[in-house]
This record gives structure tokens, sequence and C-alpha cells, in this order.
């Protein structure tokens, strides 16, 4: 028993600890093609960083445009992560554990991505000392500030405490396989991991200190983010429910942008057997049920400012349902929430090419929510003007582009650094089902989930949510 | 003489009557004086008195004179007057205004009396200088709740820190064991 334990160990070390030395062509190719569009996107910002924010799209009328889409888009996503992560673990969801590093590194890139978004829209970046040398604690800005940064070092914390057994793991068994630069790194990094029992205790209170802080820190952010919008007087944007709108939008989008990442590194790097359909199934359902409450959030929201049709909000409803904006908002209501939740619906289409699939039309659906919310919301006349028009210009697509893939290129970079999977957390979930099959059948518990079962003679078992009542 | 040529006598008798009712008035108007006091400097966000003194051309006050105050400004690339105010002269001929300075710098004020049937048009200017850094705009939006505000936004904040903190120390507890712990194999063990 002990052989078969200590071989898929073995193995998983092995598996998850490839890509940290091995580096194939195509990801030099894909690295390459990011560093690229990093630097047009570099090359955009300094034009307009001459020239100033002429050089966009936005006026007076419409005075913010893809910059803020974009940082609502991003700190959406950074949601998947330490929120998701923090769930599960929360309510120890067994099929978690090769999910959360992932989607808690997904969280501090794309809160640094996203954060950089208001710094590129403000024209002048040599202003920003000027937020905390004259700003103003009654503005939602100043609090945006706040919560933001609070939750990026918290995100960062939240990353690096569950990977401190996991680079003290590569510290000891890369050895001259990495280079001297990681090995220095992951020496330092794991500052002094061994394992013993007291390290195991302090880490556990650190991690269910943080597990369970982070949640209403990462609800208030987003819950922050809508009040730019809703505590400023326009027509569109006069919603009480805007918080909870936008943190139930962000986990949607969150979790979609999850399923892609988990899609694209599994197959980079070999883990159909850690990652399994049945972890990007669980995540659909997850995405299904966020489907269900985006749906009642729209028309809870529709229906009742509709009924009442106060102001400009006739304006509004037409161009957004009939007029100028009226494919945006088609695309993202049944694109972007009919069409995932029908996929998830059906045990048919439920597979993993349809999660995956269902995620894209996510992703896409809620950049275009944020679309309609900030252009759409700005074009509504605060006076008897003639209503203006956001073209983005080739600045601001370059620099969306160049956000997308920093993004790509930080997580790419990440995955040759650590380990893309909680090693140390895979291999305890083996131990407790091992644990949980080895107990008499009447003594203990009965298991929350269905145990893991251990296959035939070579040892191997079904990876972590491989579970057969797929969510728990 | 033709009926044509009656015509034209007429419509010019008629336009020099018309001018001489237009005209007659203005030349009959006594000259006056309007003299405009205001304090040279100010402390921006002050309310000081501007006074406007109005006299006929012998320097006697005139009594019931309207009097309108007003300033130069300039928004983007539109220039005009602001109008401040107007009042009624005593019987000291003045007619005072309460102006408050709310933007630091120099500021031109302007008065002007119309004239009348009797007085004649007149106008005077003061220059007053607006200094300090006076917060003038005091928000009254929002629910003042006592107590909640922004030390209840510093408190959580500062508990959220906190914790923060408190991570940290223990992994510098997890530092400190791992320095005492001898090396085994396989220890990175979770």
């Amino acid at each position: 028993m002990d052989k078969v334990k200590n071989d898929r160990r073995e193995e998983l070390e092995r598996t998850v600890l490839r890509p940290l030395t091995r580096t194939g062509k195509g990801y030099y190719l894909v690295v390459g093609f990011l560093v690229l569009v990093v630097l047009w996107g570099l090359y955009a910002y300094s034009t307009q960083f001459r020239n100033g924010l002429i050089v966009t799209g936005m006026r007076d009328r419409i005075l913010w445009g893809f910059y803020i889409i974009l940082f609502v888009f991003f700190i959406g996503i950074s949601h998947a992560g330490t929120l998701i992560s923090a769930i599960l673990r929360v309510v120890k969801a067994q099929w978690r554990t090769p999910v959360t590093r992932m989607a808690e590194f997904i969280t501090v890139v794309a809160l640094s991505v996203g954060g950089l978004m208001p710094i590129i829209d403000l024209g002048r970046p040599d202003r920003i000392p000027n937020l905390v040398l004259f700003g103003r604690w009654q503005s939602p800005i100043l609090w945006d500030v706040l919560s933001i940064t609070t939750y990026l070092t918290g995100s960062i914390i939240y990353l690096y405490l569950p990977l401190i057994p996991d680079l003290a793991l590569c510290r000891d068994r890369l050895g001259k396989e990495a280079s001297a630069w990681k090995r220095g790194f992951y020496r330092i990094a794991s500052i002094g991991w061994q394992g013993t029992q007291r390290q195991k205790r302090y880490l556990s209170i650190a991690m269910a200190s943080m597990m369970v802080l982070i949640i209403p820190v990462a609800v208030s952010v987003h819950t922050v983010v809508s009040w730019i919008f809703a505590m400023t007087l326009r027509e569109a944007w006069n919603s009480t429910v805007f918080g909870a709108y936008f943190v139930a939008g962000a986990i949607f989008s969150g979790i979609a942008a999850i399923i892609i990442i988990m899609a694209i590194l599994r197959r980079a790097f070999h883990l159909e057997r850690y990652i399994t359909n049945q972890h990007f199934i669980n995540l659909g359902y997850m995405m299904g049920g966020f489907t269900l409450i985006m749906m009642y959030f729209n028309v809870s929201e529709y229906v009742v400012t509709g009924y009442k049709m106060a102001g400009e909000t006739s304006f509004h409803f037409l161009q957004l349902m009939a007029r100028e904006y009226a494919p945006f908002f088609w695309m993202y209501t049944i694109g972007g929430m009919v069409v995932p939740g029908l996929i998830i619906l059906f045990p048919r289409t439920r597979t993993f090419k349809g999660v995956l699939i269902a995620a894209g039309f996510v992703l896409v659906g809620m950049w275009l929510e944020r679309f309609i919310i900030v252009v759409a919301g700005l074009r509504v006349p605060l006076m008897p003007y003639e209503p203006s028009w956001y073209l983005p210009t080739w600045v601001e697509w370059s620099i969306m582009a160049g956000a997308f893939a920093m993004f790509g290129l930080v997580i790419a970079i990440f995955s040759k650094l650590v380990p893309v999977i909680s090693v140390w957390e895979v291999a305890e979930q083996y131990e407790e089902a091992e644990a949980l099959e080895t107990a008499p059948p009447h003594g203990g518990r009965q298991p929350a989930t269905q145990p893991l079962h251990v296959e035939g003679a070579s040892g191997t078992a079904p990876a972590p949510g491989d579970t057969a009542g797929g969510m728990p | 003489m033709s009926i044509r040529s009656g015509r034209w006598l007429l419509v010019a008798l008629l336009s020099l009557l018309l001018l001489l009712a237009t005209v007659t008035p203005v030349l009959a108007a006594d000259p006056v004086t309007l003299e405009l006091l205001a304090p040279q400097q100010v402390a921006l966000g002050d309310k000081v008195e501007v006074t406007a003194v109005l006299r006929d051309g012998n320097g006697v006050p005139i009594r019931g004179g309207t009097v309108n105050l007003w300033t130069p400004a300039t928004f983007l690339s539109t220039g005009g007057a602001i109008d401040l105010g107007r009042a009624t002269t005593d019987a000291q001929g003045r007619a005072t205004f309460r102006y408050e300075a709310r933007t630091e710098g120099p500021v031109a004020l302007n008065a002007y009396f119309p004239g009348d049937s009797r007085y004649a048009y007149a106008q005077g200017s003061a220059e007053l200088k607006a200094q300090g850094t006076a917060q003038l705009y005091q928000s009254t939006a929002g629910v003042r709740v006592p107590g909640i505000g922004v030390w209840l936004l510093v408190g959580l904040l500062g508990g959220v820190w906190t914790t923060y903190l408190a991570v940290m120390v223990f992994l510098s507890l997890i530092a400190r064991e791992g320095s005492r712990a001898p090396v085994e194999a396989g220890g990175h063990r979770g």
C-alpha cells in the first residue's frame, strides 16, 4: 500500500514539476508572440503619453472607454481566483485542489493588469500622487484605490501561503535541473519549510485566517467598483443593486476565465490526469448557477426601471434594446447568459468542450456587458444636446491587446516558475481518500463526497475531482 | 405744391418731432457721478460691503436711484457679465451690496446707473483682491449618521491590515522553525 502511495506521489511530482525544467519550442513561440503584442501596446501607450488623451476616442460627453471597461473586466476576473478558491476551501469541496493554485494566480495577475487601467485612463500618470495628497475620504474613487490595494496585497499573501510547501518541494526535488537563479528563488521563497508539525500548524492558521478574510475583501472590492458608477448622477447607473450585480458578474466571468486558462495549461503541460473533465463540469455547474443569478439581476433591474420609465430611461432602453447598442445588448443577453446556461443545462452538451465553449461565450458576453454599462450609460445626455459617439482608436485597441497579452504572458512565466497545481494539497487529498477507504465500514463518519477509488494493481487512482456525484 | 411734396413734408415734420421727443430728455438730463467703494484686500470667502454713491452734478446725493452691480467673467472661450445685484440709493445716495469673494485674485467690480427722465447714465468701478486658500464648497450630499464615516472606513481597513500583519508573523514563525529544524529527507511534505 505504501509503495502504491509513494509511486502515485512520485508520479504527481514528476508530472507537475516537469514544466519547470523542460520547455518546448511552442512555449517560446507563444511567449515571443505575447511579448511582441505587449511591446506594441507599450508603443501605443507612449503615443498617448506624448500626445495626450486626444489620441483616444474619449471626449467630454463619453469620457470613459476601453480602459475603464478593461478595468472592470479584469477586476471581475480577479474574483475568479481568490474568491472561488476561498469559498471552495471554506466549504471543503474535495475537487478544488487542482483548481485553486491557478485560480489564485489569475487573481493576482488580473488585479495587477486591471489596476493599470485607471492609470492609463488618467492620461497624466504624474498626477497619481494627487489621489493620496488631495484624495477625499468621501469619494468612491479613493475607496476603490484602498480596496484594490488591500485586495491585491491579500491575494498575494493568499497565493503565497499554499505555495510555500510546493516551493520547498521545488527546492528539494529539482536540484541541478533548475537554473541557479531558480534554485536561489526556491530557497529564499520556501522560507525554510521542512514540513514540521509546528510549521504545518502555523501555515494552517495563516491560511484559515486568510481564506475567511479574503471573501469579504473580494466582495467589497467589486461592490466599491460598482459604486463608482452607481454613486454618479447618471440615469443609466441609478441602481441600488449594482453592488450585488457587479459581484455576481465578477464571479461569473471569473469562473469562465479559470475554465479557459485551466484548459490551456492542462493541454500545454499534459495535466489531464489531475485536471479532469469532471473539474471542468463542476466549474460549469458553478457557472450555470451564476448564469441564473445574472439573469435574475438583469430581469429585476430592467423590469423595475422600465416599468417606471423615469427621466431618460426611455432613451437608454431604446438605445440598448432597439437602436445603437442593440447588437451588443442582445449578444450579451443571449450569447453571454442564455446560450451558456443552455449548454450547461443539457447533459449532452455538458461536456469538457461544451463547458469550454460556454466559458468563451460568457467572457465575451461579460466584456460586452461592461461596454454597455460604461459607454451606453455615458451616452445618455445630461442636458438637451445631441447624443455623442464613442469610437475607440488604434491606440485603445492596441493597449487592450497589450493588456490581454500581458495577462497571458505573466501566467505563462508563472507556469514555468512554480507548480500550477498545488502538489501537497492534491497529495493530502489522496491520503484522505485512502484513509476513508481503509476505515472500518461502520465505525467512522460517512464521507461528504464519494471517496476516490484505487484502481487495479498498478495503483493508479482517479484524480481529485473525479467524484461520481459531480458537485459535492 | 403737389400732393407728393406735401406727403414728404409731413413725413419730415413727423420725423423731426420724433427725434426731438427722443433727444430732448437726454439733452435735458442732469449729469451725475457714480462712485463705487470696496475694500482693496479681502480674505477668500469673506462677505464684504460694496457701496455705490450716486450724486448729481452739484454733488448732491440722489435718492431712489437704481444701481446695478456686475463683474466681467469668462468661461472657456465665452466672455460676459455676471449680474451681482441691484439696489436703490438711500437719502445719502448710497446703494449697498453684500459681495462674497469666491475666487482668489483681483476682481473687477462695476456699477452703473441706467439714468432716467431726470438724470443721465453713469458708471463707476472698483477693484478688490481676494487672498487665501479656504475650501468654500461644502458638500451636503449623503446621509450623515453619527459614528459612521471616515473612522468606520479606517477601522475596517485597520482590521484587515492587522490580520495581514498577523499572517506575516506566522510566516516569520514558519521561517524561524525552519532555521531550527534539521533538514529531513522529504522535508518538503505539506
